[in-house]
């Protein structure tokens, strides 16, 4: 995972649930976009603890804070 | 190898699912057993799509006798290894072929199912394109080429899709 994408996980790690159009503000800022960045720290997250950490619902984004914990473990 | 642990999360989707008689979204490779001989040659066909190739099956069985629980298995191993997967119910609506806008029915049904390993419900189709956009824009920075003519380049190598109807 590259810079860009581990500062928006390391945003996004501080709560559990994200409106959509805060996450593209953040996004906008690193460069990045949306969907990829969130495929790019999934990806990230199944290599390494076998599951997502990031479930995109549409509007909202929720941050599986279980898989928090064991990625950082 | 210490003994495998399923999540919370798992064990709810496959208790609730099978609660209600339906192939549980996640975890389904917890509860399935047999069906070796199938599984093996299916394992081929991903292997084969995985390298390139192609491969077409017919799964026939008796209502009841784990056609959908079978396919959902091999979805799931095949999106584990990272592929994408389409699926699609044909119905008079939706055709392979048809005059009056019903294979395009089809199509779209397919491209609102399509998944990957992170988005096992289907539309996954905008994180693949901005996947694939990322990995290019990420390439053009280490080799100074342009973004556009990565993206062509790649799009004109073969593109790998696999069918199961």
């Amino acid at each position: 995972m590259d810079s860009s994408n581990f500062t928006l996980f390391e945003r996004l790690i501080s709560k559990e649930k994200w409106s959509r159009n805060d996450i593209e503000v953040m996004c906008r800022n690193l460069g990045l976009m949306v969907d990829g960045a969130l495929e790019n720290i999934n990806d990230w997250s199944y290599d390494r603890v076998d599951a997502t950490v990031v479930e995109d619902g549409g509007d909202e984004v929720y941050v599986d804070q279980e898989i928090v914990e064991e990625l950082e473990g | 190898m210490t003994e495998k642990r399923i999540r919370l999360k798992e064990r709810d989707a496959i208790i609730q699912s099978l609660k209600s008689g339906v192939t549980p979204k996640i975890g389904i490779q917890h509860i399935q057993v047999g069906r070796m001989n199938e599984m093996q040659a299916l394992y081929q066909d991903i292997e084969r799509v995985s390298e390139g190739g192609s491969a077409f099956r017919f799964i026939i069985g008796e209502y009841g006798s784990g056609k959908t629980f079978f396919l959902s298995v091999i979805r799931s191993i095949a999106l584990k290894r990272k592929l994408v997967t389409v699926n699609a119910d044909l119905s008079p609506d939706r055709r392979i072929q048809a005059s009056s806008g019903q294979a395009r029915n089809l199509y779209s049904e397919l491209m609102r199912n399509l998944a990957i390993r992170n988005k096992l419900d289907g539309n996954a189709l905008t994180s693949v394109v901005e996947n694939f956009v990322t990995q290019a824009r990420k390439e053009s920075e280490a080799n100074s080429t342009s973004v556009s003519s990565i993206i062509h380049e790649r799009l004109s190598s073969s593109f790998r899709t696999c069918w199961w109807l």
